[in-house]
């Protein structure tokens, strides 16, 4: 008996189920990286993984090149809905508040809250005049079911052991042995067929990623709601924009309202993607580009304060994602006009640096930028590579090395016109937003990558085109999180210099292509202008 | 003290049925039976080791776990294989024990009474038994700590210290099982196949103190306690003047092995779940291979040299094993920061090769005194006169 248990086990342990599928961990949770644009500030707010409970959330404040100093009041609102009507009863109320002091050099300021519970919760920020709303889920432990089978199986059969040793020397009769040494065998063999089982068993349904959160489904996501569906997409939401009274050069507030687009009721249901709940893109008359995050003020509400310098037509477009569905983007259909102001008279000019050129080296806020893009051809995949500065010390923003805004296709009076791009922009048939993890890894390595901090992996496999992936994840090191790992945030200045972007445009014609990168905490946005040849044809 | 002839322990219960027609007695007496459960035993044990390896490279390697594993699953199945070998040897023990038959000479050590028992069980089986089965239920203390902890839960929890000192029973039992029958081949063979795997295996235990304000990393002293403990013991049960350098060579062969296969293991199944690496990795050694002394081979080399001297200059046999320990130990404590350099680290002061060497002496007097006592209640269960010859 014993000899054949243990060949059965041996092979069942040791039988390595090769095709069982990827299982990375999505639930354990990782650290929730939110860009907010809270007045005059652009802060990004890294809210640290609970990691016991209850237990502190430590939330870091990262500020930018021209953050003004301050105090943030920061509270914990726990939101969850709950069947146990106690549990639920705290819901909307400040468990716990702490103030950080911003300094007046970028960097990053801490502060650290108290968590009571698994659950949604909100991290409330205020800034004296206005209040942002950042929704996060802090998950439970959850033991999976087939967890459950595999240690309930195993710890079965040791009791099981244990009284066979007692029945076996106490029984007057050996058969009764039998029993509980059966018992040790079908135990084993229910922890063992869970145990290899439990690697290709599709993951309950996220609670705050696909389905909404709330206390019971974060504390047992195994609790599924029947029937159980692969497909979680929700309806389109409608942007709505508020009235924009300001007039050039004043500060104003514009209002966004997001709405379902299947029954008309705000959506609370924005989740946090590409580092941030809605990226809103505002392209001015002078062809200035804002990239903005508004603050959620309330479910489905949203608004961020705007400084637009010049009279004209801004075209507007957002870009966010519903709980359980990919990334959409909304152009809003009637962007905003701004009246001239009445002291000043005349818009101002648009500062030399940033008036759109073409692939070539200039410099931007002193640092110089060489971006090259060998003959864009209507439907064929551009490399547009930009070197920002000369050192990789990138920062990663918005989780990224690199982003490209693209609108167009133009006719090149629009294009070039300092006084007529936002109207251009708001009937531009195209509107793109690609990003960049480094340089072009495809072809030869360029000189000058490896950005990430020297160890040996990086010094190894430079040039080898075998190992060219590999070579890829070392110059990305720690932007692509592994294993439940957190992103490298803001913090990390060893990225770059080169951003590669690969971008197909559709048709030819004049385009107006704006790149962001983030270098000494300023986020650098560098204009161009690209005349994107028809397929085949003569340039 | 060996039987020359069955004493009977026959019960007043064993009835009527006649001994020779039961399967427990014919598979009791048959002479494999002894080595086919014992080397069970012992898949059973070194299974858990490659599995305990496996695991803390995966770690190591790829990160934490969010579902069974099958580095676990090995270190479990180890456990079940041992125990469900040591359980069926218990169950023949006692069924022969029911039909009339004697279990004096019954391969596995000392038939022993227990809870109350009215049959005798032996020994080393017993303790492989219990030991599987306390792992199996560590398991559940397991499953709550990481509810409550998470799985980023550190190698010295308690439940994993309860885990690990469960294996090293199971592992002792199979070391008094396989010294229970050292007057065979296949008994010597498996006492300096079993010592190894104790002698890796066991430091591990000793991780719980490292939280601890203490002088000396215990962990060292574990090593050096243990692995001087367990090679004197092995030398005195066996009593060949080769033993203590084969137990050095074979612990270097499964060093070889472990330091090959975990890795590999590691990557193999991080690949095949489609799990990366860390991309952090360097060229550092494999975690738990690359503490197991590594110049075990000089240590045994002074042992047997000590062993010698002692038998030629007639030492008293009060004294002798503790010469024996402190040069072994001290041997093991000098060489563990020099090996560690070897390694990656950097290099080791001479004051901390003093205070090594130092420690290793004195813990290895420890080791050589307990390891005498041990070696005696080894010899005295030898049970092995039945198989005696083959």
């Amino acid at each position: 008996m014993a000899r054949v248990a243990a060949a059965v086990l041996c092979v069942l342990g040791l039988s390595v189920t090769l095709e069982s599928p990827a299982w990375a961990d999505a639930t354990a949770g990782g650290d929730l990286q939110v860009a907010q644009t809270l007045g005059d500030r652009d802060l990004t707010f890294v809210l640290r993984r609970v990691t016991g409970l209850p237990g502190p959330l430590h939330v870091d404040v990262l500020t930018h090149q021209g953050t003004a100093a301050g105090t943030l009041r920061l509270g914990t609102v726990p939101t969850g809905a709950s069947a146990d009507r106690a549990e639920g009863s705290s819901a909307g109320t400040t468990t716990s508040s702490a103030s950080v002091r911003l300094g007046g050099t970028p960097g990053s300021c801490s502060a650290a809250l108290d968590i009571d519970r698994a659950g949604p919760w909100e991290l409330v920020v205020d800034d004296g005049s206005r209040t942002a709303r950042i929704p996060f889920v802090v998950p439970g432990q959850a033991t999976s079911p087939p967890e459950l089978a595999v240690f309930g199986g195993f710890v079965t059969a040791g009791v099981l052991m244990l009284m066979t040793l007692f029945v076996a020397v106490r029984a007057r009769r050996g058969v009764w042995a039998l029993l509980p040494a059966g018992g040790v065998v079908a135990a084993l063999a229910v922890a063992v067929t869970a145990a290899l089982l439990s690697t290709s068993l599709p993951l309950p349904p996220e609670p705050g990623g696909q389905v909404d959160a709330t206390n019971d489904n974060v504390n047992d996501p195994y609790s599924v709601v029947r029937p159980v569906t692969n497909d979680y997409s929700r309806p389109p939401a409608s942007l709505e924009m508020g009235s924009y009274p300001a007039r050039a050069a004043e500060r104003g507030t514009l209002r966004l309202s997001v709405a379902d687009g299947a029954t008309g009721l705000p959506v609370d249901d924005l989740v946090v993607h590409d580092g941030a709940l809605m990226h809103l893109l505002v392209i001015g008359p002078t062809g200035e580009l804002w990239h903005l995050h508004p603050v959620r003020t309330a479910p489905g509400t949203y608004e961020v304060q705007l400084r637009l310098p010049a009279a004209g037509h801004y075209a507007v477009s957002a870009e966010f994602a519903r709980r359980g569905g990919g990334v959409q983007q909304v152009r809003s259909a009637t962007g905003l006009t701004v009246a001239d102001g009445s002291a000043r008279g005349g818009s101002p000019a648009l500062r030399a640096e940033l008036v759109p050129r073409g692939p070539g080296t200039r410099t931007i806020d002193g640092v110089p930028v060489r971006l090259s893009a060998p003959s864009p051809t209507a439907g064929e995949a551009s490399t547009l590579t930009a070197r920002v500065g000369d050192t990789p010390t990138l920062q990663p923003w918005l989780g990224m090395v690199g982003h490209m805004i693209v609108v167009g296709p133009l006719d090149r009076a629009d294009a070039t016109s300092p006084a007529r791009m936002g109207q251009a922009a708001q009937d531009a048939p195209v509107w793109a937003h690609a990003h960049s993890m480094g340089s072009d890894m495809s072809g030869h390595s360029a000189p000058g990558t490896g950005g990430a901090p020297a160890h040996d992996m990086a010094a190894m496999p430079h040039g080898t085109h075998a190992n060219g992936g590999e070579a890829k994840a070392s110059s990305m090191s720690g932007l692509m999180p592994l294993n439940g790992d957190s992103p490298a945030d803001e913090t990390v200045a060893a990225y770059g210099p080169d951003a590669s972007f690969v971008y197909t445009f559709s048709r030819p014609g004049y385009y107006r292509v704006w790149i962001q990168a983030e270098r000494d905490s300023a986020i650098l946005t560098i204009p161009y202008l690209l005349r994107v040849s028809p397929a085949g044809g003569a340039k | 003290m060996r039987k020359a002839f069955p004493v009977s322990t026959a019960l007043p219960v064993t009835g009527g049925r006649a001994a020779q027609s039961s399967l427990a007695v014919k598979v009791s007496r048959n002479g494999r039976t002894g080595p086919i459960a014992a080397s069970t035993v012992l898949a059973g044990t070194t299974m858990s080791l490659f599995g305990i390896s496996w695991d803390i490279q995966w770690h190591v390697d790829v990160g934490p776990d969010t579902f069974f594993t099958l580095s676990h699953l090995m270190l479990y199945s180890g456990s079940a294989v041992a125990g469900i070998a040591s359980l069926a040897m218990v169950l023949i023990a006692t069924a022969a024990q029911r039909a009339g038959q004697s279990v004096d000479r019954f391969p596995g050590g000392k038939p022993v009474r227990v809870l109350g028992g009215v049959f005798r069980a032996p020994l080393g089986y017993l303790i492989t038994g219990t030991g599987a089965a306390l792992f199996l239920l560590f398991g559940l203390l397991d499953l709550w700590w990481h509810s409550l902890y998470g799985f980023d839960a550190v190698l010295d929890s308690p439940p994993h210290i309860g885990l690990f000192l469960s294996i090293s029973f199971s592992m002792v039992g199979s070391v008094i099982v396989f010294a229970a029958a050292r007057d065979t081949r296949w008994g010597r063979a498996g006492v300096i196949l079993s010592i190894p795997v104790l002698i890796v295996f066991s430091p591990i235990t000793t991780k719980a103190f490292g939280a601890l304000p203490l002088p000396v990393d215990p962990d060292l002293v574990g090593t050096v306690l243990f692995a001087t403990l367990l090679l004197i013991l092995g030398t005195l049960t066996i009593g060949r003047r080769s033993t203590a350098l084969t137990i050095a060579a074979t612990l270097g062969v499964l060093q070889l092995i472990l330091w090959w296969f975990s890795p590999w293991a590691a990557r193999v199944y991080a690949d095949a779940t489609g799990l990366p690496l860390r991309d952090n990795l360097g060229d550092d050694p494999p975690e738990l291979p690359s503490g197991i002394p590594v110049f075990m081979l000089i240590a045994a080399a002074a042992i047997t040299a000590l062993l010698w001297l002692s038998r030629k200059r007639g030492w008293s046999g009060r004294v002798a094993p503790q010469i024996m320990g402190a040069g072994g130990g001290a041997v093991v404590g000098l060489s563990l920061p020099i090996q560690s350099a070897l390694f990656g680290d950097s290099g080791p002061t001479s004051a901390e090769l003093l205070k090594m060497t130092a420690t290793g002496a004195v813990t290895g007097v420890l080791a050589g005194y307990l390891a005498a006592r041990l070696a005696v209640l080894l010899r005295e269960h030898a049970t092995a006169s039945v198989t005696k010859g083959r």
